[in-house]
Parts: C-alpha cells; structure tokens; sequence
C-alpha cells in the first residue's frame, strides 16, 4: 500500500514536489496536532449562542466570589487568628453535607439550569445581606464559611448544567475555552477589587458581587432546560448509588480522586493562609489579596488560551488529569524543601487555585463525561466523599492546631503525600474510563471463541434429544454436532432405521469413518432399501470401511450398478497396483456420463489412499467434471505434490474451503509455497486475491507477519484488503500478537486517504451544485463507494489494535443520528488510541478529523494542509484524471471532457440520453 | 460476554438444521455472532423507526409486524424477522411485538453481510434462497405487470465502450444498490452482444452460466408453457431466475434491434467477492422486489 498511497496523496496534494518527496506525506502527519492546537476556540455553528450564555454567566459568578473571596480574605485575617482556619474548613464540610442534599433535591426537582438561578439569586441576596452588616468575628467567621459554601455550590452547579447541555465530543472542544470565562470574571473581579479597595472599605466589594450574582441569575435564566436533566430528575434515588460506586472502578478512582485532591487542597489552603497572616501586616492583607488574584487570574488566562487547548488536545483527557496532581507534587515537593519560603507556598497556592479553575477542572468534567446520570454519581461523590474529606482534614488540623501549630515544611511534606496518591489513582483510570465508554455505548467488550468446544452432560442430553427427533435436518444436526467433536461413536446404530433417506446416508457417512462395528447387521439390510441412493451410501460406507466380505457379498447382488461399484472398490481394497493414466484405466470403461463410478472412486480413494493417490487424483482432475471432488480428497490425502494444484483450486468457492484444508494440513511446505505465489507479482490475480485468507487459515505468527506485510506492502488493493480481513480473523479467533506499528501506520494511511478521497468530492459538488452533469456524478458516486472503503477499512484496522473492544459498534454509533452517542464514540475511539506511544496520539488526532462531527467545507478546510487543495470542480477531476485507480481516472478524464461543454448537443449519444429524465 | 456449552450446541442444532449446507466454520461463527433475546406476550422486539441493526430469528413462540392502518404479518415458530429492513437498510417499516412469550435469536445485520463477504458459498447460498422465492411469485405475476406490456423501443447506439456500459450497469434495477465501483468492475467484464432483431440471445435448455443485461432494444423471454415477456433497456434478462440456476428454462431473442450486456456467473461472483456491496445490493434487489410482489398480491 505503500506506493500506492504515497503516489494518490502526492497526486492529491497536485505536487510535484510532493511526488518526488513521498515520504513528505507522512511528516505532514505531525501537523495534524499543529492543525488542532492553532485553533483556540473551535466553536462551530449552532453553538455560538448557548457557548456564549453559558460562557457570560460563568463570568459574571466568578467576578462576584472572586470579589466576595477578596473581602472575605481580608476581613478574616484581619480579625481572627489563622488557625481559626481550620474550624472553618470543618463548618465548610458540615455545610455541604446539610447543603449538597438540598440542592440534588432542588436539581431533581427544578432541572439543572433552575437550580442554578435559584442559588444565584439566593447567594445575591445573602451577599447583600453580609454587606448590610458590622464586621464583627462572629460575622466575619460567618461570610468565609458563606463565601465557600456559595462558590462550591454554584460552581457545581454551573459544571452540571453544562455537563448536560454538551456532548461528550463538544465537552473536549468548548470546556478549555469556557473555563477562560472563569478566568476572564476572576480578572474582572480582582480587577474591580484593586481599583475599589484604593477608594473604598473592603466592605463594599460585597455590594458590587451582588449585582454580579444577580447578573449571572438573569443570565442563566436565557439557558435552554435540558431533557435530560428532566428526564434524571424522575427516577433518582441515593441509596443504591453507594453500593454501584463500591462496586464500580471507574466511580471509585473519580471519588478517591476527589477526596485526595479536596484533601491536598485543604492543607495547601492553610498554608498558604498562615504564611500570609504571618508574614504580613493586617492593613496589607486586602490589597495584597486583590492583586494576588488579579496576578493568579492572569495568568490562568494566559496558562487557558496558551496551554490548555492544546494540552487538551496533544495528551487527552487521561493525560490531563494528571496535569495537576504532578504540578501540585513538585509545587509541594519545593516547598517542603524551601522550608516553606512565602514566595514559594504563594505560588503553591495558585498552582493549585489555577488548576482547579482550569485543567483540573476541564479534566474532571471530561472525566465525568462517560458516566450515565453522571449527577447522581457526583452528587454522591461531592455530597459524601469531597465533604467527609474535606471535614475531616479540618478536623485533623483543628486538632493539631489545639495543641500546638502544625510546621509548614511538615504540612507541605503531608500535601506532596496526598499530591502522589492522587497521581498513583490517576495512573490506573485508562482502563476503567475506556470501559465506562463502551458500557455507554452499550456493547460489552468482545469475547468470543470460535473454537469448537467439548460437549457437557446438559449439552449431551439435548443433542442426544435431538437425534429422536422426527424431523431429518434435525437429526442430521445433532449427528453432526457429535460428529465435529469426534464422538460419532454416540450416534446409535439403530439410527439407521430412521425412515428419511437424507438421515441414513449422513448416518452411514459417519459410520464408515469410525472403527465401529456395530452398525454392519443394520448397514447390510440397507442395501435392499427401495431407495438407490441409500443402496450406494451403504456400499460406500461398507467401502470406506474397508469390510471386504460384505463387498464380495454384494459383487453377486441383483443389482448391476451395486455389481459394479463393488467390484471398484475390492481392486482398490486389494491395494493392486493403480499404473498409468487413471482415466484410461479399465475400470472405468463403462463409466455413465456423470462421471458416477470415477466420483465413487475417488470418494474411497480418500478413506484407503494408495501411496501413488495424489498422482493418481491429479491425473483424474484433467476432467473438468472431476476437480471439485478431486480438492475434496485431496484435502484429506494429498501430499506436497498437490500443492500447486490446491493452490490453483482457490479462486473456486466452493472448492475453496477444501483446498485450504488440504493446504492447512502439508503445514510449512504449503505455506512456504503460498508465500511464493503471493510474492510472485506474475502469479494469476484470481489466484493471489485469495491467497491472504488462506495464509491466515495457518494460524502462526509466521501468517501473522506475512499478513502485515501484504496489508502495509502489496501493490493490488484487493490484496491489501484481504490481507487486513485475514488479520481481523486472526486477532478475533486467536491470541496471536500483531504488530501495532505497522497497523497504525495503515490506519494513518487510510485516514490520509479518507479524507483526500472527501475533500476531492466536496469540492466537485460544491462547484457543481445539486444537479451535476452525469459524467460529474458518476465520479462523485465513485468517490463516495471510496470514501466509505476508507472509513469501514479504518474501523478494521481499529479492530486489530484493540481486538477486545467492539469497534465496528462504535464505528455505527457515529454514522447514526444521535449526537451524544455520536461524541462519546468520537472520545471513546480517542480514549483508545492514545496510551499506544507518540504515533498513535497523531494517529488520534487525524482520525479525529476524519470522525468529527464538521460541516464537510470546514472538514476538507483543515484536512487541506494533509491532503493538498481542491480549489474548483475543474481542477480536482485534473487531479482525479491522475490518480492510480484506473476507473476513478477514466471517469474523472470523461467528466473533464463534458464539464466545459453545453448539456444538449446535436447526435443524441448514449450518456446523454441516459441524462434525461425518464 | 461469553455463551454456555449449553446455550452454544442448542444454536449450533437450531442453525445446522436450518442451514445444512453452510460449511462448519461459518457455522461456529454464526453461532458466536448471535444473541438471546426473550420477548414476554405484549413486548416489542422492535419499533417503527428503529435503526435495523439486527434481526431475529424466532426460534420459540409468536411474533406480529405491525403497522398503523396495515395487516399484521404474523411468524411463529421458525421464522426469520426483520431481515427484509436490514437487507434495505432503511428504518423499521414495521414494529415487531411478541402475541406471546416468544425467544429469538439476534443476529446484529453488520455481522451478517460481513459473514457473507467472507464466504462466497453461504453469500451465493443466501442469495439463491431469496431469488428462488422471488422466482415463484415472478413467473407468475410478471408477465401481468403494466412494465411488460407497452415498452419503449429506446435506440441502439453503434458503439458500446466500457463508459457506455458502465451507463447501462448503473441503470439496471438490480445493480441499484450495489454503489459504482462495483458497476464499473462489472462493467469491465461485461461483454456487449448486438442482436438484430429476431435474433436468437439463448435457447431454452442453455447452461444457464450467464447473466444478460439489456444495454438498448427490446429482449422477449419466452417459454414454450405459453410464459412471454419483454425486456427493456437496464433489465436483467429473466430477472430472479437468473440467480436461481431457473434460465435453462426459457428462451429468449430480440424483439428489436438490440444490445445486451453478457456476464459469465463466474465472473459476476469473483466481483461479488471482491465488493461486499454486490451481494448487498444484490440482496436488496431480491428483496425490494419480493416485498413489492407481496404487497400487490400477499398471496
């Protein structure tokens, strides 16, 4: 495929260069990552507007707790002592756990987006009331537990609402660049903060955080009610979730993800809190505090439009949310061995704020993307897990601070601890989120055997039942079930007084290839059965079976046929010397026209072969009439020297599956012979199409490393294909290792080829409108067969790097119609491909062009730097009339050649008239 | 996901019963690729609308397949179910609702016509089956079809290069479906015949190894019963009789001057393995047409 491929893409690409630099293509590859990271915000049609909403009220909530977290800040250091810190993480925890049920019950029961007005308006008006107030400690103490409270809440609620009103696929895109509203309100906020506090109390930030509340409910009130919410919110109970998330590993890692972190978090706060207080003078403690979030909020800012889109992107969601628990152990790890210095715990600090309000926060929401009424799930995680942490870490602090106050060094080493546990539960998501995918896209993973497998006593007594059955094809079943498993000797004698002729042939079929005996008393009355065909089934079996005396019964029988066959059989038996060409023998001399007598022979040829049998059956091939029956025994019997012959037998179906039996069994000579015939570039078409299925019937890793080459290296596209079925069937049925790399590099190949294939058909029917000339359709309908090639070839090679998942399940799910199983497909296919090495996070990101949910322009925009530039109708059919397909370059040349011309000319030809309707 | 000893010789009986000449590796396949599916009295298999990504093969009970304002078509015991929307790829026509407690088993459409890409004889098989049934509803209703009474006489270009035939191919009814690169692979192994008119294209008892498209002209397919059609340009000549060894049966000569598109059965299945979609479309033709036979004449 190598050539092949590299010579379409240069001629797509219309590049000289690109033809005498093939392997160009492939660095371009690189670039798709480039491509993905140069676009910032990729919000596409029909999203601007709800983006949008949701992007202002974000905004407008984070200014308002950025605002009410500055007073707040600086009213409590300056009146409490830091260690009353710890008392309010405890009344924080508590708070939530009364609070977190109440709003579950308020999001059932009023939908996500209700929810989230209804606290906005709340919080203003408490914020208002807090603003009304003397700043007592009681007071102070009040509004920090409040100002926590409020922001986990809305926030949560905020992420919900939004959870619902993406998709899995969109979620990727649009959270990197919503978070930024956080960041933008949290500037806006310690902005507005910086510029008051020069001219007014901390006191009055409050007020300005309630309009900014009120803002934000007014705005959330704009956002569409999602169905989903309303459909969760009919059918939620609490209870049973615990048990699920016990059992569930997925839902488990998220909850021990959400306690640590909370619990690192936690302590980071504190120390940061008491570096400050001691550190710094009551009166700075405000101002300080307004330009640290103005600096923190920048630089999230920058960090979210610089960073995190492509970090998004290049590692995915895995590898994202493991972004902040490596960050915060090194940020740990330097402040325990600074021994806390102020301006490193400071940046520790906002590490950790920055992260949870960006990446760490667009890490977990995908994270939570997969899981179904993911707001039970979190509602318990948030309510019991985050909450008892967070409560209990309080606690541990307050008690510590009772007695005396905790080190920072040791409260850092104790952060950086929590900080490697989160990374260590991180590390073990791969599985169990690829898993949550495909339980969502509701097809299990694949295990299946295709193997035959021994037969148990329920198995046994229904078989057995079924040979009592009346019906003929049912009792003929179950023998064959017996018999596939060699326990024909469990087929009764007596079977062979059935009254169906079909069941006493097949009976006798299989009698005669056992070494039993019990069945000759009955097998001789049957050749005085009124059905001929029965009569000669018995004297074949009695034939196979090597039973002389009963043939030299039958050489006096009445009938002559019987007579004659009889007497084939016993020359056989006798083992006389077969010389000379096998179709001028004696033997045969008054043979019938169908070949009856020679087809007998050969049948018995195959259960007595002679040593000279494949001679002997190779000279009875050169009848036409013959071959069939001849593979079929040669399957059984045949020695090397069939080989060439078997071999020429492939292109027959139904000779087929003998001939590759019998080649099956030669074992290494046959395969080395299939090797040649398939490396022969002269060796018939007919013959080497079918060489790769037959490869992979040897079922060894030499097979495999054959198959690889042929899928990566031959030049007939049939080939190539039947190479990649051949794989498919190995990596289904066996444990057989196939190479990633090389599969990889095809899937790139392929996804290249998809979509050059797809930017060439855009552009003709762009130019050529909805009623193209005929000439121009025929190649647009060429092109879509190719495409469509690409795309299943695509999924089977998706198949062969991840054989235990059901790819062609996801591969429906996203030409289907249902847009959140089509965006937890596309993360699911990126979930799988990614963690395979560098080149497969490439490979993801192309074939995320190739499966994106994109208006075909805009797709064909971004695969330009790929694939080259169809700029016009014209000028793509010049570059199809190049290509190495030969029917999609005679097509392109016929449809170049009436593309310039007027629809009607003078002589009717054939194509025209075809064009007119009928 | 893996199937009981049990569970597998009880589909392994059912299917090699059904289907005794499929070979043994199909067989096992099939037997994996299937899933259980139980129905209680009232419950549906299916809806109207639903996407036809499997059907069912009812092994136990009764099943209907309902549609507002139609009869219902009702199977019991061994029946196939659904088949005719996953072959036309198309949404439910019909829900399927279980009269009583019925077991089935499901087969995702998917594995099916891949089952059939990889094994030309279960694919020739297959398609056999269905043109046999179309067949006995054909002979006896075609000759009655408007279609067949008052053709066009259409014109007869000279030449027939491999664009041309490639024209033809696309018009015919039963390569609809089968996409272009299949067309045009036919189109490169089909041999263009001229017949003037009156001109013999096969006599009765021939070897029925062909299949005969007519490119221009009028083709009559006679029996000596008293049996008489005509064809017209994109007709496959004989139409299902064609895929079931029936054409040995009949005569057939040009009524008109008239070229016909000459395709050996040998070659048409070596393209048929290497495109899926012609035993797909192919398929689709089969049972497109019969449901059409069906629904002017249940009977």
């Amino acid at each position: 495929m190598h050539a092949n491929t590299n010579l379409n893409l240069a001629s797509a690409l219309g590049l000289g260069k690109a033809v005498s630099r093939p392997s160009s293509i492939f660095a371009r590859v690189g670039r798709v990552s480039s491509l993905a990271r140069s676009r910032l915000i990729d919000i596409r049609d029909g999203e601007v507007a709800l983006f949008l909403r949701v992007f202002f009220v974000l905004m407008l909530t984070i200014a308002g707790h950025t605002l009410l977290e500055t007073a707040r800040d600086a009213l409590f250091l300056a009146k409490l002592p830091a260690k009353m810190l710890t008392l309010v993480y405890v009344s924080v925890a508590v708070g939530l756990l009364l609070l977190t049920p109440l709003n579950v019950r308020l999001t059932r029961r009023a939908g996500a987006r209700n929810a989230l007005v209804v606290s906005l308006l709340l919080v203003a008006i408490v914020t208002a009331w807090f603003r009304t107030r003397v700043p007592s400690a009681a007071v102070v103490f009040a509004l920090y537990v409040f100002g926590t409270l409020s922001a986990t809440l809305l926030i949560g609620q905020f992420w919900q609402l939004v959870g619902s009103l993406f998709s899995a696929a969109q979620s990727r895109r649009l959270f990197g660049p919503l978070a930024s509203g956080g960041v933008l309100g949290a500037i806006a906020g310690a902005g507005i903060a910086t510029a008051l506090l020069e001219v007014t109390p901390v006191r009055s930030l409050l007020s300005v955080a309630t309009l900014a509340y009120f803002s934000a409910a007014w705005l959330a009130s704009k956002v569409p009610l999602d169905e989903v919410a309303s459909a969760e919110r009919a059918r939620t109970k609490l209870a049973p979730e615990l048990t699920k998330l016990g059992k569930d590993p997925f839902l488990w890692r998220l909850a021990a993800i959400a306690a640590l972190s909370i619990a690192a978090s936690t302590l980071i706060d504190y120390l940061y809190r008491a570096k400050v207080a001691s550190t710094l003078h009551p009166s700075q403690l405000g101002p300080f505090f307004a330009r640290y979030q103005l600096v923190l909020n920048v630089g999230s800012l920058l960090l979210q439009l610089t960073v995190t889109s492509s970090v998004v992107q290049r590692v995915g969601v895995l590898g994202l949310a493991l972004t902040a628990p490596i960050l915060l152990t090194a940020g740990g790890a330097l402040s325990a061995l600074s021994g806390a210095a102020f301006f490193v715990v400071v940046t520790l600090k906002a590490t950790d704020s920055a992260m949870r309000n960006s990446l760490g926060r667009v890490a977990s929401e995908l994270l939570w993307a997969p899981v179904e009424n993911q707001a039970r799930g979190r509602g318990l995680v948030d309510l019991l897990v985050t909450r008892t942490t967070q409560a209990l870490v309080g606690a541990g602090l307050l008690g510590v601070t009772l007695s005396h106050t905790p080190s920072p060094v040791l409260l850092a080493g104790c952060a950086t601890a929590l900080c490697i546990a989160w990374l260590v539960v991180g590390m073990g998501l791969r599985a169990p989120y690829i898993a949550r995918f495909r339980s969502a896209l509701s097809r299990g993973s694949v295990e299946r055997d295709f193997t035959l497998g021994e037969l148990d006593l329920t198995s046994l007594e229904m078989v057995v039942e079924s040979l009592a059955k009346p019906e003929a094809n049912e009792v003929i079943a179950a023998m064959n079930v017996l018999a596939e498993r060699k326990r024909a000797r469990l087929i009764p004698a007596l079977i062979l007084h059935h009254n169906e002729e079909t069941v006493l042939i097949r009976a006798l079929e299989l009698f005669a290839a056992t070494d039993r005996k019990d069945w000759f008393p009955l097998g001789e009355r049957l050749l005085e059965h009124t059905s001929p065909r029965v009569r000669q089934a018995a004297l074949r079996a009695f034939a196979r079976a090597g039973v002389a005396p009963v043939l030299q019964r039958i050489a006096t029988h009445a009938d002559p046929t019987l007579r004659a066959f009889a007497a084939l059989y016993l020359a056989q038996l006798e083992d006389k010397p077969l010389p000379g060409d096998p179709l001028c023998w004696e033997l045969f001399r008054d043979d019938d026209e169908d070949h009856t007598l020679k087809l007998a022979f050969i049948e018995t040829l195959a259960a007595h072969p002679p040593s000279d049998a494949t001679r002997i059956l190779l000279g009875l091939a050169r009848l036409p009439a013959l071959l069939s029956a001849v593979t079929e025994s040669l399957e059984l019997v045949g020695d090397e020297s069939s080989i060439p012959f078997l071999i020429s037998r492939l292109p027959f179906a139904e000779e087929r599956l003998s001939a590759r039996r019998g080649l099956v069994r030669l074992a290494e000579p046959a395969f080395q012979a299939l090797r040649r015939a398939i490396l022969d570039e002269t060796s018939a078409r007919r013959v080497r199409i079918h060489i790769p299925r037959s490869i992979a019937a040897f079922g060894t890793p030499a097979a495999v490393t054959l198959l690889v080459a042929l899928m990566t290296g031959d030049k007939e596209g049939l080939v190539r294909y039947k190479a990649l079925r051949g794989l498919g069937q190995l990596a289904r049925e066996t444990s057989l290792v196939i190479e990633v790399k090389p599969t990889l590099e095809e899937l790139k190949r392929n996804a290249l080829e998809y979509l050059r294939l797809f930017s060439a058909r855009t552009a003709i029917e762009q130019d050529t409108g909805d009623k193209p000339r005929l000439a121009v359709k025929l190649v647009i309908e060429l092109l879509d067969d190719k495409i469509q090639q690409s795309f299943d070839r695509i999924a089977r090679l998706l198949q062969l790097v991840h054989r235990g998942d059901d790819v062609r399940t996801i591969f429906s799910a996203l030409m289907g119609a249902d847009s959140r199983q089509r965006g937890r497909a596309i993360e699911f296919l990126d979930a799988l491909i990614r963690g395979l090495g560098r080149e497969a996070d490439d490979v993801a990101a192309l074939l995320r062009l190739v499966v994106d949910d994109l208006p075909a322009s805009e797709r064909a925009a971004r695969a330009a730097e790929l694939v080259g530039v169809f700029a016009s109708a014209q000028d793509t059919l010049a570059q199809l009339s190049e290509d190495s397909d030969a029917i999609l370059r005679d097509l392109a040349v016929h449809a170049i050649t009436v593309l310039g011309k007027p629809r009607d000319s003078g002589v009717p030809s054939l194509a025209q008239l075809m064009e007119r309707p009928a | 996901m893996t199937i009981t000893d049990a569970q597998r010789v009880k589909r392994e009986l059912l299917l090699r019963s059904l289907f005794p000449t499929m070979p043994l590796a199909a067989h096992v396949r099939f037997i994996e690729l299937l899933d259980d599916v139980e129905l209680k009295a009232g419950e549906f298999a299916f809806a109207q609308g639903d996407p036809p990504d499997r059907f069912l093969f009812l092994t136990e009970g009764r099943v209907a397949l309902e549609a507002k304002g139609q009869l219902p078509l009702e199977f019991s015991g061994f029946a196939v179910v659904g088949v005719i929307d996953a072959v036309l790829d198309r949404p439910r026509v019909r829900a399927c609702r279980a009269l009583e407690p019925s077991k089935a088993l499901a087969i995702r459409t998917v594995d099916w016509f891949d089952m059939l890409e990889d094994n030309a004889e279960v694919a020739r098989g297959t398609t056999r089956n269905f043109a046999t049934r179309l067949y006995e509803r054909w002979r006896e209703l075609a000759p009655k079809l408007p279609h067949y009474s008052t053709p066009p006489a259409g014109q007869v270009p000279k030449d027939f290069a491999t664009y041309d035939k490639i024209l033809v191919l696309r018009q015919a009814t039963f390569l609809q479906r089968v996409g272009m690169q299949a067309v045009a692979s036919l189109a490169t192994v089909a041999e263009p015949l001229p017949l003037h008119a009156g001109e013999s294209l096969f006599e009765a008892n021939n070897d029925g190894q062909y299949f005969y498209v007519v490119g221009a002209g009028l083709i009559e397919l006679s029996q000596s019963s008293g049996f008489r059609i005509t064809h017209t340009v994109g007709d496959l000549v004989g139409g299902p009789a064609s895929f079931c060894n029936a054409l040995p049966n009949y005569a057939a000569h040009a009524l008109t001057d008239a070229v016909v598109l000459r395709i050996s059965e040998q070659d048409f299945y070596d393209q048929a393995e290497e495109h899926g979609r012609l035993v797909r479309g192919m398929l689709a033709f089969l049972v497109s047409e019969l449901e059409a036979i069906q629904a002017v004449d249940p009977e």
